[in-house]
């Protein structure tokens, strides 16, 4: 309801009167300064959430040290004196979290339990594993799990999947002539 | 765009009178005669000489003592001012003209004296004196910015720091003899600058606004 505001030649007696404690010239007051503050952090600040933050600050200033405006001069200097020490502090408070801010993953995890990046990295290459593995033929894959990742020998690997050892080199260079292929093409 | 309503309704809804905070200047004659007696009963404890007022240069130490009282004065008046949203910080340009008088008059001191360099080591006396009538006089004016609070407090707190120091100088013209050396000289100084970094590190987070 901008039409109700009052005009700024009304807010020093207005505020004058809220120094007084007159509550509705205060709410009067504090309505028709919003706009003047949002403009005012808006010169110092582009993100909308963070100007209207601002805004907030400022009411909140404005409340707390009512009592040092002097209503013999203009009110909008004392107003956007505090708004704009208040999007300065903004803007160093995000500077401030910036810094902090963790962005990679792996950052984030390390600072909040250093062994979860160990963990990560072996879930990453267990989950790139799996990846590979699934593009290989099932009696391929079967034989690249028992002698790579189980560490089986051949002739164990050959009891287990009843195939010969010959057949077991012949799967496994097939599975590495595959994966190699695969490797390739991602590089590219 | 965030409705503000509901914290402009809470807030007017809790508005009570508040008593409006005086002209700095009127704040500043109040806190200055507090700040400066307080500084002199803390000098009681540390030995006091007294000013030779009878020699012919007896002049130096009267205008030292006013100069130094006035440039800390308008010092504490421009800190009180900074406070305040929306005012003006600067020194008032007589001031210049005082800082000049009181360098020129420490020069006549310096050259007064029969070993115008000093020693090293020399003034420490001098050095715990203005430290002495300096903290006390910093307490008072912290208390003397909370009440406003400054949206500026290392600006503040650094014009009550130096104006603290003049005061204290102030306080120290009156029982220190008109010669005086380089080093002591420079003592003086040093005491003025701790005690300026001192107001500024006890009063940042109480003097925040």
């Amino acid at each position: 309801m901008p039409d109700d505001l009052p005009s700024a030649r009304q807010w020093p007696d207005l505020m004058r009167r809220a120094q007084n404690g007159d509550q509705r010239a205060y709410g009067l007051v504090l309505r028709a300064l919003v706009p003047a503050v949002r403009a005012c952090a808006r010169r110092q600040l582009f993100d909308e959430a963070l100007i209207e933050d601002v805004v907030q600050d400022t009411l909140l200033s404005i409340h707390r040290l009512r009592h040092t405006y002097d209503p013999g001069r203009p009110l909008l200097p004392w107003v956007v004196a505090i708004a704009s020490t208040r999007a300065i502090d903004a803007l160093r408070k995000q500077g401030r979290s910036r810094d902090k801010e963790v962005c990679e993953d792996m950052m984030l995890a390390e600072m909040v339990d250093s062994r979860a990046v160990a963990a990560m990295e072996r879930s990453g290459t267990g989950r790139e594993l799996g990846h590979l593995l699934a593009l290989l033929p099932e009696r391929q894959r079967m034989v690249v799990e028992m002698v790579k990742l189980r560490e089986m020998s051949l002739d164990d690997a050959a009891n287990e999947s009843r195939l010969s050892v010959p057949a077991i080199k012949s799967l496994l260079h097939r599975a590495y002539a595959k994966l190699r292929d695969v490797g390739r093409q991602s590089d590219d | 765009m965030i409705d503000h309503e509901r914290l402009i309704e809470s807030l007017a809804g809790d508005v009570r009178p508040v008593q409006r905070v005086a002209p700095a200047w009127m704040r500043a004659l109040g806190w200055t005669p507090i700040a400066l007696g307080l500084g002199y009963l803390a000098t009681t404890l540390s030995h006091r000489e007294a000013t030779d007022w009878s020699g012919p240069l007896a002049w130096v130490a009267a205008a030292n003592i006013i100069l130094s009282l006035t440039l800390g004065l308008a010092a504490f008046m421009a800190s009180l001012s900074s406070g305040v949203a929306g005012r003006e910080t600067r020194m008032p340009g007589w001031a210049i003209f005082a800082l000049v008088a009181w360098l020129g008059l420490a020069i006549v001191g310096i050259s007064a004296s029969r070993h115008p360099l000093g020693a090293i080591g020399q003034g420490g006396y001098c050095f715990t004196f203005v430290l002495i009538a300096g903290l006390p006089m910093m307490a008072i004016a912290i208390i003397a910015l909370r009440r406003t609070g400054s949206l500026r407090p290392v600006r503040s707190l650094t014009l009550s720091g130096i104006g603290i120091g003049f005061m204290a100088f102030g306080l120290l013209a009156f029982c220190h003899p008109v010669a005086m050396s380089v080093v002591d000289f420079l003592g003086h100084l040093t005491a003025a600058i701790i005690l300026c970094g001192i107001t500024i590190m006890a009063g940042n987070r109480a003097v925040a606004a």
